[in-house]
């Protein structure tokens, strides 16, 4: 996670603070109660604490609540996070059906969440899936900040986005928009401290299906604009040739906060700040050419925009970074993932301080690739499928997506629906054995 | 050893009780708050500085603390081993109670290290701790009523997963 929130310097504390106190104050008697320690103090330790142990902390009293739920004290908190102690918001990776049903007819609508560390610790002992339920399908549009963002598309007529933070349980719906998402990306644009929802959005009109290039920014008043960039116009690729990346991937660092996609050959970006499209090559284009779109995928891998290309003939992924954001001179390859079996696209999501790198396939089955001895680990993930009646068993077609364990909310924002969109599916307990 | 300990400048601090403690003027450097008292004043202070909110026994192990580390600071080889094992037998050697007047005391001195180590220390005993315990541990009264903390429990199911039985 890049920290784009604007930094303000922590105000230095006065040294001198104590004086008047150490001058005219009269002696308290040791026998007397210790005074309660004062908010500043019980703010510095709470900053110490992960994002999911001050979610239940909220429950200790209301000006605890106030306090944790402050955008003042989120920002800090992130900002602690990125800069001194990522624990504070470790990592998860989402999963999520992107068939609305399955075979049997059933609604899918659950979300798998599972824990980022605990896979890279212990790839051998089972990892517990921790499941929400959504009122229904919703559409994974991608995450920033410990937000994630969705395209409700039930009524296949009309869509609407909806923000949602899995560890505070903030949720956040956009107004409607008429027609549904064609392509999508959401982000943060440190410029206007805001979250954007990008989409293009195809609706059928009176002559005929017509695409529109919509944004929309979280805020209680905000509605959907229109951009006059259009991806069709500026790579003018006719639209029967145009192969686009359905989710798009955020970048962001302290010069460019972008949504990226695949087209083609091409990196399309949206920079957020500017509402502008714009495009880069690709690396190693003349291999690359006869790559299908689907064993292209982007990812943000140490800071970096990354590219992997799966070459599933010869079962080998390989994986490029660009050094330099929007630099393509700055292309570099960062891994060769080779291994029996490679049958499906490698989607990377994250590489660990040891250098493993970790990925899913299509399936959503998660593998661990060593870099530097180039061995390949299927960590054990519990699930729990058995006990969940909401739980498909066929995960052929799933998205994943990584985030951080946060706070955020974006600021200043109330959740405005009235009931829980996304709700925890507490696991039922083993049966016991006799 | 560092040359000009032998020369040094002492200063004295005194407590609640009236207990006086010898300083080195290098240790004091790092109690903020008696440093802007010797900085603020015209002459050299050579009467004891009252700290009318520092007791005995917090004074006692904050200089403690700070005589620790500045020795193992002139030590580079094995500063940061010795450091830790010195860190985590101080903090294992007090109660709660002990532990909340320390951070009182070096907050109002502003010890920034030690204030540190300590809001760090407090934050590793309650992390995953229920509800109830960090209530006990801070002294606060739980100002819900039964239905609000339910509903809040309810929909922060999720948090409460993992939490460790009291």
């Amino acid at each position: 996670m890049t920290l784009l929130l604007v930094i303000t310097n922590d105000v230095e504390r006065n040294a001198s603070r104590g004086l008047l106190l150490l001058r005219g104050h009269t002696a308290t008697a040791r026998t007397s109660p210790l005074p309660d320690l004062p908010e500043e103090l019980i703010m510095e330790i709470l900053l110490r604490l992960p994002a999911r142990t001050l979610v239940s902390l909220r429950s200790v009293c209301t000006s605890w609540r106030n306090l944790i739920s402050s955008p003042d004290f989120t920002r800090k908190h992130l900002r602690r996070s990125c800069l001194r102690d990522p624990s504070l918001t470790p990592q998860r990776i989402a999963c999520y059906n992107s068939l609305p049903f399955r075979g049997d007819g059933v609604r899918y609508d659950s979300i798998g969440v599972v824990s980022v560390q605990s896979i890279i610790d212990n790839p051998s002992e089972a990892t517990k899936v921790d499941y929400f339920r959504g009122q229904h399908y919703y559409r994974i549009v991608g995450s920033c900040h410990g937000l994630l963002c969705f395209f409700d598309e039930h009524d296949y007529q009309n869509t609407h986005g909806i923000l949602w933070n899995p560890c505070t349980g903030f949720t956040f719906q956009s107004p409607q928009i008429s027609g549904q998402a064609f392509s999508s990306g959401f982000g943060y644009d440190h410029l206007s401290d805001s979250y954007k929802l990008f989409g293009i959005i195809r609706k059928k009109g009176p002559s005929g299906v017509e695409y529109s290039t919509r944004i929309y920014t979280f805020g209680s008043t905000s509605s959907w604009r229109r951009i006059d960039d259009s991806p069709f116009g500026l790579l003018g690729i006719p639209t029967n040739h145009f192969c686009m990346a359905e989710k798009g991937v955020f970048f962001g660092s302290s010069r460019a906060c972008t949504i990226n996609w695949i087209v083609n050959h091409v990196v399309l970006y949206f920079d957020l700040g500017k509402e502008t499209l714009a495009h880069f090559t690709l690396p190693d284009t003349d291999s690359s050419d006869y790559l299908w779109i689907q064993c292209k995928k982007l990812c943000v891998l140490r800071n970096c925009l990354s590219v992997c290309y799966g070459y599933l003939r010869t079962q080998h992924s390989i994986v490029w970074q660009m050094k330099e954001y929007g630099d393509a001179q700055s292309w570099t390859k960062l891994a060769m993932i080779s291994f029996h079996g490679l049958i499906s696209p490698l989607q990377p999501l994250y590489i660990s301080e040891t250098d493993v790198l970790l990925a899913v396939f299509p399936s959503c089955r998660i593998v661990l690739c060593n870099l530097n001895d180039g061995s390949v680990d299927f960590p054990v993930i519990d699930y729990g499928v058995e006990n969940n009646p909401y739980l498909s068993q066929s995960i052929y077609s799933r998205v994943a997506c990584i985030y951080h364990e946060s706070l955020v909310s974006p600021n200043g924002l109330q959740s405005n629906s009235s009931k829980m969109l996304l709700r925890f599916i507490k696991p039922k307990p083993n049966p016991i054995v006799s | 050893m560092s040359g000009i300990s032998d020369t040094e400048r002492m200063i004295t601090l005194k407590t609640v009780e009236g207990t006086l403690f010898d300083v080195k003027s290098s240790i004091a450097k790092d109690i903020k708050t008696v440093q802007a008292f010797i900085d603020d004043s015209d002459d050299d202070v050579t009467s004891p500085i009252p700290l009318p909110n520092v007791f005995t026994r917090e004074l006692s192990r904050i200089l403690d603390y700070l005589n620790n580390h500045h020795r193992f600071r002139s030590d580079i080889e094995k500063a940061d081993e010795e450091m830790a094992r010195y860190d985590a037998e101080f903090a294992k050697s007090m109660s709660h109670e002990e532990l909340k007047a320390l951070i009182l005391a070096a907050n109002y001195l502003n010890v920034k290290d030690l204030l540190e180590f300590l809001n760090q220390t407090v934050a590793d005993v309650i992390q995953n701790k229920s509800v109830e315990f960090v209530r006990n541990f801070f002294g606060i009264e739980n100002d819900y009523t039964p239905e609000e903390e339910e509903k809040l429990r309810n929909e922060n199911e999720w948090a409460f997963n993992g939490v460790e039985q009291d």
